[in-house]
């Protein structure tokens, strides 16, 4: 069971970024305490940050530096036109998978 | 480094880079770009600074930032996240395991067992040699596999086993035709000789009834002689002679002939077909080496 829910949260991390930057730009950490201060959600920085160098790199995102009053520079991303057709189209296929799935749990066994 | 960012102390900053060291050092392993280790190990470090100078109250110390780093993932966790750059995986495609395509083996055994089947009693009678149906049968198959393989060559191999079947029974037709027009011979002599000797004793027989009809009327019933003298042309008496080893021998040259061409255009084929240079030796190695899960 519990590497069934870690795959399934490995599956969902890039959505779950994703549509934590709907929400407007952020910088990693902020990104980090945006998800994880949503019950169920549990991601970390070794899993967030890679994820935004690939986001990044594919140009789902964009990085804006800005100085940080309490260390190095943060860095903001924001989701690209890219980045919400991406996010739309992940949020269609999970849509389509939560129904099918809860098509299956609901009914009644024939 | 911000000029506004308030500077840490020594030892704070030493236990800080060296955790950032060791981030660095998985991603490196792991082949991530430069740009990207760079830009992760900035985020560890501003989140680091960020939760150390949220804990302490005025200058963080070596414990605070030992407090913070014991909450953040170990360096160890980024090789499980972390992806290589494109030109590492380019450079390194992942390794499948490419079988042999079934059809492609049927392809070659397919005329291997019709030749055998026409030396063997199950032989089926008849003038028709009765490897030409494995023949067709191969070239079906070799077909289908051949285009298997070229729609999914990282899952099949076997070309040149299949090019070999579907080329063996046709190349063995035209050996023969080759032979019978090197050789003016006729494959199918002895049965052309029996025809041909047929035809003339019917008219041999023809001849005598006319013959007997002429000299005697109607009256006396016709009996064919026991002994007919029959003449032959020099290549039919060769024939004749030569009769009960002639089709053997024919069959073993052109197979013999056959057998030696397709031996030769099957290496050539292979030469051809094998892919350039030596793949990695598995898939678990590749991924040991590249890290990747």
């Amino acid at each position: 069971m519990r590497s069934w829910t870690s795959q399934l949260r490995k599956g969902v991390t890039e959505l779950v970024v994703l549509a934590a930057l709907r929400q407007g730009e952020a910088y990693g950490y902020e990104l980090l305490q945006r998800i994880n201060d949503i019950d169920g959600l549990s991601l970390t920085e070794s899993t967030v940050y890679p994820l935004l160098a690939r986001l990044k790199r594919e140009q789902f995102v964009n990085v804006r530096a800005a100085p940080s009053p309490s260390g190095p520079p943060r860095r903001y991303y924001k989701l690209t036109s890219t980045g919400r057709r991406r996010l739309r189209d992940m949020l269609e296929q999970w849509q389509a998978v939560g129904t099918a799935v809860e098509l299956l749990t609901d009914g009644e066994p024939q | 480094m911000n000029e506004s960012q308030p500077a840490l102390n020594a030892d704070a900053r030493a236990r800080l880079d060296e955790h950032l060291d060791s981030v660095e050092r998985v991603l490196s392993d792991i082949g991530v770009s430069r740009s990207e280790r760079r830009s992760i190990c900035d985020e560890v470090e501003s989140q680091a600074c960020e939760m150390v100078w949220q804990r302490a109250e005025g200058e963080p110390t070596e414990p605070h930032m030992a407090a913070v780093l014991a909450e953040l993932d170990s360096a160890e966790a980024y090789r499980e996240t972390a992806e290589p750059s494109d030109e590492l995986r380019a450079a390194h495609p992942p390794v499948t395991h490419p079988a042999i395509h079934k059809f492609a083996l049927w392809a070659f055994l397919a005329p291997a067992g019709g030749v055998l089947l026409v030396f063997s009693p199950l032989r089926p009678p008849g003038e028709v040699p009765t490897f030409i149906w494995f023949g067709i049968v191969s070239v079906v198959f070799a077909a289908m596999a051949i285009r298997d393989i070229r729609r999914e060559p990282s899952r099949y191999f076997g070309t040149a086993l299949a090019l070999f079947g579907a080329l063996a029974i046709p190349l063995l037709v035209l050996n023969t035709l080759v032979i019978v027009q090197v050789s003016d011979i006729n494959p199918f002599g002895h049965a052309v000789l029996k025809k041909k000797m047929t035809e003339r004793l019917n008219v041999t027989e023809q001849q005598l009834r006319q013959a007997q009809l002429e000299r005697h009327g109607s009256d006396v019933p016709f009996e064919m002689p026991k002994r007919v003298i029959v003449e032959l042309s020099a290549t039919e008496k060769w024939i004749a002679d030569n009769a009960p080893i002639l089709p053997y021998l024919i069959d073993i040259s052109i197979i013999g002939a056959t057998v030696t061409f397709s031996i030769l255009l099957f290496v050539w084929l292979y030469k051809r077909c094998r892919p350039r240079g030596c793949p990695p030796p598995t898939a678990a190695r590749q991924r040991r080496r590249l890290n990747v899960v």
